[in-house]
């Protein structure tokens, strides 16, 4: 989706990634992004206001799963297509009693946007989030794999190498999908010269932004949601550093979007619910 | 907004209109990891190191098929 959005001063860590150049990316509290459905369903829990610029809907199988989507705007309205697009049997009492669909729709609805001709709507689905782990349980594309490959690391001990090589082995899926994605350079030791990484042949940019941006909102719920009186130093893709103790004990609420169904996901895989895990500390400090 | 025919046609294959409308959108909302730093300087207190246990494999799992 492209989007113009706002979000109020008060919010501590805005969510819409907004491109720099090619190798850096920033969340401002306003500006125009290209993001995904995840980032605007987080960004509309901060109250954020968003104008659509436009966007594209794929419809998931069983994904009761946070499926966020885009209808051309056909017409009068689009909500009976979307029902009949989405192919689930949406009810429209439901959607329409969606707050954040009402959000959108009173926030569309002050936009310029709606009059041109392939105005989008954007609208989300309302399954409750335990029916969408144990649909993911057995409907889930990667699942099994999944699964497998994190039993597998469980069984040797942390840090160990059969350890670290299944923990590779599931990264590269995505790594994968994501390969090229981004035409970064690298040094060949071969030729000793700079190159572009090729796409590899999993390349598929849906995938690999849907796994990435669901991370981002996770990570930036959770700093959003700490204690405002503690200090977050600094954020690397997975994690952060605080100067608050205990976190690995938290357990998502589930008004917590992401940060629940993280938890709940991780109880699919591993049957354990976990959200957070604190690899170190240091009493000393740091260069932050 | 990167320069697709780069990525997806190396020979410059060139792609019909409405897939080239649609796609951009999805690799122009593909974004890396958020690395950011919100304090700077000397810090000389107790720190923590959270992270997301399996982040990528566990956002994977949750993927359904496109339909």
């Amino acid at each position: 989706m492209k989007v113009e959005f706002n979000f109020p001063e008060n919010v501590r860590y805005p969510v819409l990634p907004v491109r720099l150049d090619e190798s850096s990316i920033f969340y401002p509290l306003n500006g125009v992004s290209y993001c995904t459905g995840h980032e605007i369903l987080l960004a509309v829990s901060l109250n954020c206001r968003i104008k659509v610029l436009g966007g594209v809907f794929i419809p998931f199988k069983n994904s009761g799963y946070l499926k966020l989507g885009l209808v051309r705007k056909q017409g009068k309205h689009t909500i009976d297509k979307l029902i009949k697009d989405t192919g689930e049997g949406l009810l429209k009492e439901k959607i329409l009693s969606d707050p954040i669909f009402l959000k959108l729709e009173v926030r569309y609805s002050q936009t310029s946007f709606l009059k041109r001709e392939e105005c989008i709507e954007t609208v989300e689905t309302l399954e409750n989030l335990d029916s969408n782990t144990s649909k993911s349980k057995s409907g889930g594309s990667f699942f099994k794999t999944t699964r497998k490959l994190v039993e597998e690391r469980l069984k040797y001990p942390k840090g160990s190498y059969m350890n670290q090589l299944y923990k590779f082995i599931a990264n590269s899926g995505i790594g994968q999908m994501a390969r090229g994605l981004n035409q970064k350079k690298v040094f060949d030791t071969e030729t000793c010269k700079t190159k572009v990484i090729p796409p590899g042949e999993l390349i598929s940019p849906l995938y690999a932004g849907w796994i990435t941006s669901y991370i981002r909102c996770t990570l930036s719920e959770i700093l959003n949601n700490q204690n405002p009186n503690k200090k977050i130093f600094s954020c690397t893709t997975d994690g952060f550093i605080s100067n608050d103790e205990g976190l690995e004990k938290i357990k998502p609420l589930k008004s917590e979007r992401f940060a629940y169904s993280y938890y709940k996901a991780r109880e699919s895989l591993t049957g354990v619910g976990e959200l957070l895990e604190q690899k170190h500390f240091d009493v000393k400090g740091l260069i932050s | 907004m990167k320069n697709l025919s780069k990525v997806f046609t190396p020979t410059g294959v060139e792609l019909s209109k409405d897939l080239s409308h649609y796609i951009s959108y999805f690799l122009g909302s593909y974004h890396g990891g958020r690395n950011e730093s919100f304090i700077y300087g000397l810090v000389q207190e107790t720190v923590y190191d959270y992270d997301l246990p399996g982040a990528y494999p566990t956002a994977m799992s949750l993927l359904e098929y496109p339909n």
